[in-house]
Order: C-alpha cells, then structure tokens, then sequence
C-alpha cells in the first residue's frame, strides 16, 4: 500500500486490513498487526499525558524489541518524532543525544533512566518499560495505566519531522540528522515496489534501530502487512546462528550490511544452504567485496540481489540490481544510478558536472534528502553533498570511489576520527591523535596514532586498556580504537596538516615504531 | 574461579596477541572485554576456532555474548565443557 504520505499511516492501515496478521517476531515471540497496534495507542496515549504536543521530540532507549517498535508508532501517533538511541551506548553518549534535540519524554527502562547524568535527558519525561529485553512487552507506570487512544493517523503534514537518527559528527559531538514522513515514505514506497513486497513476505530486521537500514525492514514489512522478525542479540554475534535465523525464520527479505552476510557465508555456512528462503537480498552501508556477490550468484543466479547506497543525509538514493558479473570485475558492483524520485549526479574538482569516465563528489537532490541537522539552518531545496567520490560510468551508473574526507566506515558503521580523537585528548597524558583504519571488510581495524603530551609532566603513557575504557564511557563500541601506536610527532602534509594517508599505510604496514 | 589456570593463562595470550594488538597492560581476567569493544562476531568466531583447536572442545552456538565478556567467565565455560563429553571435537581422521 502506498501513497499514505504518514510513517504511521502503515501499521494503521494493515491492523485495520488484518489484524490477526503477524506484525512482529522477537526472541520467539509473535505479536499480531492488532496487538502491535494497540500498544502503539497505549504508547500514544501516555505521550498526550505526558504533555507530549504534535511537533515535539520523544526519545527511545531500548533494547529492540515489541514495545521500542510500538514506542516508534506511538510518538508518530501523537504528531511527534522519535529519536532512537543505541542500546549499546553508554548513558553520557544517550544523555549527549537526548539533550541535544530537546526530547519531551524519553521511553525507557528505570535503570537506564537512573543512569543519565545530563541535565537535558533528567529533564525529559520517562515513560518506562517495565525491564529491558526483546521478550519484554510489558510497560510499566504511565504507560501501563493510559486510557484508551482513538486508533488514527495524526493530521499533520508530510513535510513533518518523523525521526532523528544521530550519527558520528566531525567536531566532537554526534549529529541528528532530520528525516521527514515525506522523505521516509518515498524510499519505503520505492523499497516496496522494488521487493514486490506482498504480506506473506517476511523481513528480517538485523540493523539496529538507529541505523537507517531498519527503516526498509520495518515500514515495508508494515506497507505491505508482511512480518518483520527480530534477530536476537546473541545470533547476532554468531554467525551459525544468523544463518540458522535465517532458515528457521523462513526469512525472504533480507537487508543488512555486507560485512554481516560476509561473516555468514565465511563463518556460518551460508553458502551450504539447501533451502534458501529468501525472494530479495538486499546489502547497504559499505563495498561488498566482489567475490562474495560473485560466489553468492554462483551458488543461487536467479536470486535477485540489490546493492543499496545513500548516507543517512539522504536515505537510499541511488540503487543497483546486481546482474550479471563479468569475469574479470575486481572492484565492488556499482551503486547504481538514482532512486526514489531523487537526482544524483557527479560534481569535479573545478566544479563541472563529471562526464562519463570521470570521477567527482555525489550530489543529491529529491524527496529522500533530510530536513537538516538537529539545531543548523535547514538543508533546503540545494542539494546535500555527499562527501563521497564517484566514478560516473554511463549517463546515470555510479561506481563508488571512496571518502573525500576523513569519515571512517568500520563493518558499515560510519564514524567520524574527529570525535574518537576528541575522546581520546580528554585522556591525560595524549596530546596529539589522529585515528585511521586499517586492513577493509572484515578485518578492518581502528588505530590511534598518539603523541604524548609532556606538559603535565607526571601523567604517564595510559595503556590500550586505559584507553578502551575512557572511550567506552563515552562512545559507543563501534568507535573503540583497536590498537594504538605511540609516535614522536604525527607526520605532517606540506600545508601542517596531519598527513593520513601516511598514518593509513604505517597502520596497514603493521608499523609499531614508523619513527 | 577458573580451576586450571591453564585455561586462563592460554586465553588471556590469545586475547593480547590477537584482539589487543599485544598490549596487555592492565588486562585482567575480569576486565569486560565486551564492554571494552574487544569482542565483537569476528572476535568471537577467532575464540570459538582457538578454544576447539587449543582444548578440543566446541563452545555452543546459541552461547549469548556475555559468555564472552571476561577471560575468567570465558575460562569456566571451557573447564565445565573439557567434562562434557558431548562437547568434545571429533578427530579428524
């Protein structure tokens, strides 16, 4: 079903077109389009209590699980928007996000809550759950005791806030990237056509929920009434299991990042599977090395295979069906060439639009692009620069190049090194850091590059471990450096600035001492 | 704690050597390896292919993370499993 206009319009019209239908599958339990869409009411109905008015933000800390997706619904039911934040976080990082965008109330458990130490985030509202963990559909408090909520779609406008997703940012501090009802509901109307999807389709849901990859798994599972199915935390970290997910949840959508799937066919056996139940694979967040695609297109030829691109900045904007592999291919299958109603194109150094053969930064324009930053001027009608370099191969394929600046990318986590080293300054006894990745795909690795900082006088080199733990009260684990090497002066580019692409071969040479 | 220190000493040099680019400085049998963004899949797929190599015996798939999060915990898994007969690998012939 397409064309609501409304993020919300979705599961409201597939529990009134079958409620009996299945929703949602988490850690063995099923929840019914009816009952999901009830706990989205109860949700709602606390959030009015709560004084929680059309436009205003409502935070979400939660393990993934029946009750965070129904606090998602609830908050859009009310006219709000909901902001996702990583259950793995640590309390200073959630507490950072939640007072940036000023959310009203926060939906959360009583030890986390307990656990914020931000002025901003005490200030919000809580609504609790009663305990964490997927099989947790109790809420507790306000929530449990909320009156009844008229089942419908707020009236508000297709140009409204619908979420915050908050991502890695440059200076320090993480950054909430705007997504509108509009833009949300032009790449899940695009993602469902594309997948065909139909209700007896089922998607798995493997990306956490402030990563925009589960926007497809849940919103087309919804617009199509099909059912989206939870992988458990534990399969998460085994790939035997993920595959064994796979095969017992009958799961025929699948959409992750290429490292997950790289981990099962490398790990998990994926590659050995008799019964495939899958209709679409879908991949996004990083270059899928083309050995992996090409083995599995020799193992299943007629399984469609898509590989999805856009920052978070502009959701999916560009996407290719994977044909045919030539022989010879060595780079990663092109991204493709615009979706979703968006235009892209390619923009060179001197500022021409690339020709075919050249290569320049990505540009976007379309429905998909967001509203702006949390706190910044909006992003407007101008186009959102990508940051990222393409090679223009016809009159609308891209091939993707690399970054143009210093944003990492991990397993398909985007990471900013200017807020891991800020981190790592704030540890006495580091003057200077500079971050890098090391190795790709699977083994790619973070490594800090630190000078010591002899002003203080007594502090002393701290230890990785040292490190780890600074870090990990305040980023989340994705951005834990892996190793560090000490150095007597960062190498320098003729203008003063920190040469990197040094600092990347030192890291991938192994180097321990380069000076 | 862990009976055979064996267990622990060997998992503790494949922690360093492997997941902690060698630098074990303050590394401890309880320090929270998973909270300190040391074990991840690929970390816990290495372990898995150690502990069956080193001890002879297979962890459980559906093991949840937290078996992971410390040397020591990790150490008590492997000794209960060395008397498990079910866990045992089989020799390859």
């Amino acid at each position: 079903m397409t064309g609501v206009g409304r993020l919300d319009g979705y599961l409201v019209a597939a529990a009134s077109r079958a409620p009996g239908a299945p929703a949602l599958r988490c850690a063995g339990r099923e929840v019914s389009y009816g009952e999901l869409d009830r706990m989205a009411n109860q949700v709602a109905a606390a959030l009015i209590d709560a004084g929680v008015a059309p436009g205003a933000r409502v935070g979400i800390w939660l393990d993934k699980s029946a009750a965070a997706v129904a606090a998602m619904q609830g908050a859009l039911r009310v006219g709000a928007a909901y902001v996702p934040v990583d259950p793995l976080s640590p309390a200073t990082r959630a507490g950072t996000i939640l007072s940036d965008c000023q959310v009203h109330a926060v939906v959360t458990t009583a030890r986390r809550r307990a656990s914020l130490t931000d002025d901003g985030a005490i200030a919000a509202r809580a609504l609790l759950v009663e305990e964490d963990g997927p099989d947790r559909l109790r809420f507790a408090g306000a929530v449990a005791d909320a009156g009844p909520w008229p089942a419908r779609v707020s009236q508000a406008s297709p140009a409204d806030l619908a979420y915050i997703l908050y991502t890695s940012g440059s200076t320090g501090r993480p950054k909430g990237v705007c997504v509108s009802h509009l833009a949300a509901t032009a790449f899940v109307d695009w993602a469902t056509g594309l997948i065909d999807a139909r209700p007896a389709d089922v998607f798995s849901n493997h990306a956490p929920f402030h990563f925009d990859l589960s926007v497809l798994d849940l919103y087309a599972a919804f617009s199509s009434g099909g059912c989206v199915s939870i992988v458990p935390e534990a399969s998460a970290y085994s790939p035997t299991s993920l595959v064994e997910f796979m095969t017992r949840e009958r799961i025929s959508i699948w959409y992750s990042v290429p490292s997950a799937l790289m981990l099962m066919i490398e790990h998990g056996g994926l590659l050995g599977v008799e019964d495939l139940p899958l209709r679409h694979l879908l991949f996004a967040g990083e270059p899928f090395p083309i050995r992996h695609v090409r083995a599995l297109r020799e193992r299943w030829p007629s399984l469609p295979m898509h590989n999805l691109y856009g920052p978070t900045e502009t959701n999916v904007c560009t996407a290719l069906t994977v044909g045919e592999i030539e022989p010879d291919r060595v780079r990663p299958v092109p991204i493709g060439k615009a979706t979703c109603g968006d235009r892209v194109w390619a923009v060179t150094d001197d500022g021409r639009e690339a020709a075919v053969g050249e290569e320049g930064e990505l540009w976007v324009t379309g429905p998909t692009v967001m509203l702006g930053y949390w706190g910044q001027p909006p992003q407007g009608d101008g186009p959102y620069r990508t940051g990222d370099v393409v090679r223009r191969l016809d009159l609308e394929n891209f091939d993707y190049v690399g970054r143009r600046d210093e944003m990492l990318k991990v397993r398909g986590h985007r990471i900013e090194a200017g807020e891991i080293e800020s981190c790592l300054l704030s540890v006495p006894g580091v003057g200077e850091a500079a971050v890098v990745v090391a190795g790709e795909g699977l083994t790619a690795k973070l490594v800090a590059y630190l000078v010591e900082d002899e002003r203080g006088g007594q502090a002393r080199r701290p230890s990785l471990i040292a490190l780890k733990q600074h870090s990990a009260a305040r980023l989340p684990r994705s951005m834990i450096v892996d190793a560090v090497r000490w150095v007597a002066e960062m190498p320098r580019t003729g203008n003063g600035k920190v040469d990197r692409v040094t600092l990347r071969r030192w890291a991938t040479e192994q180097k321990k001492e380069p000076v | 704690m862990s009976g055979d220190q064996a267990v622990v000493d060997a998992l503790y040099e494949f922690v360093a050597r492997e997941l902690l680019d060698g630098d074990a400085e303050e590394l401890t049998p309880t320090t929270n390896l998973l909270a300190l963004g040391v074990i991840d899949s690929l970390a816990m797929v290495s372990l898995r292919v150690f502990i069956e190599r080193t001890f002879g015996v297979r962890l459980p798939d559906g093991l949840q993370p937290e078996a992971f999060a410390t040397i020591g915990a990790l150490a008590e898994i492997v000794e209960r499993l060395k008397d498990d007969p079910a866990a045992q690998v089989k020799k390859q012939a």
